[in-house]
């Protein structure tokens, strides 16, 4: 029972962090149609942006709350120096563009931080565990799963209720319509395309403690969003939640308890789904390179 | 219709005809002797040194993977995100089946090629059935299952430390040991598989493959199973690899879960595009230039994989169509194919 | 006169919104068949039920006796139904004469064949010259689709779609974007193909219809309004009442 609930909720821990990684990643798909194999980076330099602000400052919380801005400057330079020029273009153009992007900031980051394996410190009021039900949980991984709620109900509001939520909502429907009813769609793929990557250096931040800050955890994180996001449904940031827990959780549990499945057992969901519902769970159902 | 030019102008024709496949003719003399130059420079690469007699090899067994990965990508328009896995297998099969069981090289080559094809058209069995951006997750799923393998049968395969103890066998007598006999046994597998890829281009079936590029739907339309074509592409460029995972298994004699790794995949990806996709020539180009691009930088800089990715992201948006693509595009007639 | 192919109450609804409703079409051998009605009417959806690009929600389609309802397209062309499209549907990075080459390929050539050149086969090249010439192409077949101009591309779809060598040709509105002396070339062009070949056209420019047409289903809102020979259509109230206030 001790084991179960620790597994469950590092898998719900797992879960969120790839939330933050996959909503970003379906919305960007959902409203431009590119699929930014770079987004693992984004999620990769929100760590070590963290990393550098506690470093400099000494803060976790300052850390946390400023990761983004470098981690949203870099994407929005990338998406309005280079994407913008490529959207006359193939999607699959876009795809190979965000690949390129990849090798830069895994070298950049290498480069600049070097390749040491390094750790950011849980503050001193999440450090310890409490007790839940009898198990000790450790303190930050309850902040974790209720950190990525907490943002996942604030982008549902802001999606749902708020006047730009409404207009991203209307160019994800169909980008054409919403240009003629005279909504900046332009902007608004910058403004996407920087809330997106946003959520994922937001989400390498939160994760520092729990992960470490390194090189190559940029793939690692990749293709389980990949694997959530096209389990969810690209575009579909309901499926993206369901999914992210769902495959958090699997994952975990399988690790767990049939370690030598471990690695399968995801893919072999993602397989299975992709044969079966192209679209996803809740698919949008616009694959297309 | 009725054109009042027509009359006059079938008069001249018959000459301009004549004219026009004297010109051919000539083009194809000067591709010719192009093609033979090239071959003699590359027969005459191990006059220059151990050094880069290992580096053009490398670039050579490369160029296998890529041209076959653009049979995919340029050819039949199937962007494939997990082709090392069957660069990989066929490595595997070669090295397990010499170092375990004392399987000569040469039919474990054999079995490479087979279990690479094999595992291709099972796998794109599979992936046939999605396009677009499912397809490319497929793919790449598929491949790190491969690599996950790999990775957790260490008894093996090795894991991620590998596999050493890999013995060359003979080739005629010589011993692929010999650098120098190595690299030729590369250049001839290399030249047969440039050889056997153009024949295919050219044939009816690659004239399938570049109509399901360039119209899936209107291909269907006309009365092609386009999903069996797909299949047969992927199948073929599967085989390709595998043939050149083989000489990859040969070359190193040495092989670890890296070759199955996903970056794999992408390395291939990128030298398609630098060297141009939808040709034969431009990915073994583009094979030359990455690793070239790899080997000279980082002998400077140890921060290569940076200015591979900048020239790539310059490559994408302002040479689509790769080196070679250029080339043709602005070099002389000759070049161009009929 | 037995019908080549038959439609009986084909359906096809999208959710709620039903573009076919209950169609029974009839297309006889060897005959002109056009189809007609307002924008929105629900033409191309049909052609594209026929054709294979769209399965139906239910209902049949009999070509030659056989159900061929849901078929795939390629399937669909096997059985000697061809078509043409709305928007020129060619091959646009490939010279014109491949184009058809290609087509006549699936008939009569060997397509998996992995090592043979395209050029040894020349009857494959004689064949798709005489289908240009047959469309009125002759002039600049080595060129690449994009750089012909626009009536030419639609004289190609023509010569494309005829390589299968069909029984029944689905013409999806030939004449669109052609000039008065573009039509009148596609009109002629209509004309001479051979009476063995059935025509079904979807068109909107009345004069066409009316001069190739043996008979007309008029369809609107997906529903057959009425089906008859030009003049049967033209003294039908329902169909004036439908087409009056339309100008073309």
């Amino acid at each position: 029972m001790q084991t179960a609930i620790t597994q469950i909720t590092n898998g719900l821990v797992f879960g969120m962090l790839l939330f933050l990684m996959s909503a970003g990643l379906s919305l960007i798909f959902g409203l431009m149609n590119v699929v930014n194999v770079a987004h693992g980076s984004f999620f990769m330099l929100g760590a070590f942006f963290a990393m550098a602000i506690a470093g400099w400052t000494g803060s976790f919380w300052l850390a946390l709350a400023l990761a983004w801005i470098p981690a949203v400057a870099i994407g929005v330079v990338m998406e309005r120096v280079f994407m913008r020029y490529l959207y006359r273009r193939t999607h699959l153009d876009q795809v190979l563009l965000t690949f390129g992007f990849t090798f830069v900031f895994a070298d950049a980051v290498r480069w600049i931080w070097g390749p040491e394996i390094r750790n950011l410190s849980v503050p001193e009021a999440l450090s310890g565990a409490i007790e839940v039900a009898g198990v000790i949980v450790p303190k930050y991984r309850v902040f974790l799963i209720a950190f990525g709620g907490a943002i996942a109900l604030a982008l549902w509001l802001f999606l749902e209720r708020s006047r730009v939520g409404a207009m991203v909502r209307a160019g994800v429907d169909d980008a054409g319509t919403a240009s003629g009813l005279g909504i900046n769609v332009s902007a608004l793929f910058a403004m996407i395309f920087g809330l997106g990557v946003g959520l994922a250096a937001l989400g390498g931040a939160a994760a520092s403690p729990v992960l470490g800050v390194y090189g190559g955890m940029d793939i690692e994180i990749l293709i389980p969003a990949f694997i959530v996001v096209v389990i969810g449904g690209l575009g579909s940031l309901r499926g993206a939640f369901v999914a992210s827990l769902l495959v958090g959780v699997i994952d975990t549990l399988g690790k767990a308890y049939f370690p030598e499945l471990a690695l399968f057992v995801v893919y072999l969901l993602m397989v299975v789904v992709l044969l079966t519902r192209p679209n996803g769970l809740f698919g949008v159902g616009r694959a297309s390179v | 219709m009725n054109d009042p030019r027509s009359a006059a102008a079938t008069a001249p024709r018959p000459m301009l005809e004549a004219q026009s496949s004297d010109r051919q003719r000539a083009f194809v003399a000067q591709r010719t002797v192009a093609a033979l130059v090239v071959l003699l420079l590359l027969a005459a690469v191990p006059l220059t040194g151990n050094y880069t007699t290992g580096l053009v090899a490398e670039v050579l067994i490369f160029a296998i993977f890529a041209m076959s990965l653009d049979l995919l990508i340029g050819y039949t328009g199937l962007m494939s995100f997990g082709h090392a896995a069957f660069f990989g297998l066929s490595a595997y099969v070669v090295t397990t089946l010499g170092v375990h069981l004392g399987v000569s090289g040469w039919w474990g080559m054999l079995a490479g090629v087979a279990l690479s094809t094999v595992a291709a058209a099972v796998i794109g069995f599979f992936c046939i059935r999605v396009s677009g951006i499912p397809f490319l997750m497929l793919t790449m799923a598929f491949s790190q299952l491969l690599f996950a393998v790999a990775v957790k049968w260490r008894d093996i395969t090795g894991g991620t430390d590998g596999l050493p103890g890999f013995q060359r066998p003979a080739l005629l007598g010589l011993s692929l040991d010999d650098r120098t006999t190595l690299y030729y046994l590369v250049l001839a597998g290399f030249a047969l598989t440039f050889w056997l890829l153009r024949r295919l281009i050219r044939s009816p079936l690659g004239s399938v493959l570049l109509g399901i590029r360039e119209n899936e739907q209107r291909m269907r339309a006309i009365g092609y199973p386009v999903q069996r074509f797909k299949l047969i592409a992927f199948t073929v460029a599967g085989a390709f690899a595998g043939f050149g995972g083989a000489l990859y298994a040969f070359f190193n004699a040495f092989v670890s879960s890296d070759i199955l790794h996903w970056s794999l995949s992408g390395d291939a990806i990128m030298m398609v595009i630098l060297g141009g996709t939808g040709t034969i020539v431009g990915p073994a180009l583009g094979a030359g230039i990455f690793l070239l691009l790899k080997n000279f930088v980082s002998s400077y800089h140890e921060y290569w994989m940076l200015w591979v990715g900048l020239v790539f992201i310059a490559c994408v948006m302002f040479l689509r169509e790769g080196l070679w693509g250029a080339v043709i595009k602005r070099g002389p007639a000759w070049l161009r194919k009929e | 006169m037995s019908a080549l192919l038959r439609t009986e109450r084909l359906h096809k609804a999208f959710g709620s919104l039903v573009v076919t409703r209950d169609v029974d079409l009839e297309i006889r051998r060897g005959e002109r068949h056009a189809l007609i009605g307002p924008n929105g009417a629900g033409k191309t959806s049909l052609v594209h039920q026929l054709g294979g690009q769209l399965a139906p929600t239910s209902g049949r389609i009999l070509f030659e006796g056989r159900d061929i309802t849901g078929l795939a397209p390629e399937a669909v062309c096997r059985l000697g139904i061809a078509r043409t499209f709305q928007k020129n549907n060619l091959f646009r990075g490939l010279s014109v004469r491949e184009n058809v080459r290609l087509a006549v390929q699936a008939r009569r050539g060997t397509p998996y064949a992995p090592l043979a050149s395209i050029h040894a086969n020349r009857s494959l090249w004689t064949r798709a010259d005489d289908l240009l010439a047959q469309v009125r192409l002759t002039d600049g077949i080595d060129r690449k689709v994009a750089e012909i101009s626009y009536g030419e591309q639609r004289q190609l779809e023509i010569a494309v779609a005829l390589a299968a060598e069909p029984a029944l040709l689905l013409l999806d509105e030939p004449t669109s974007g052609m000039s008065p002396a573009e039509t009148d070339n596609m009109v002629r062009l209509v004309e001479s193909l051979p009476r063995s070949l059935a025509l079904l056209m979807i068109e909107h420019d009345m004069s066409v219809v009316f001069s190739l047409a043996d008979r007309i289903t008029v369809l609107y809102y997906g529903e057959v309004l009425a089906t008859g020979t030009p003049n049967e259509i033209r003294a039908d109230a329902r169909v004036r009442e439908v087409y009056l206030g339309v100008t073309h």
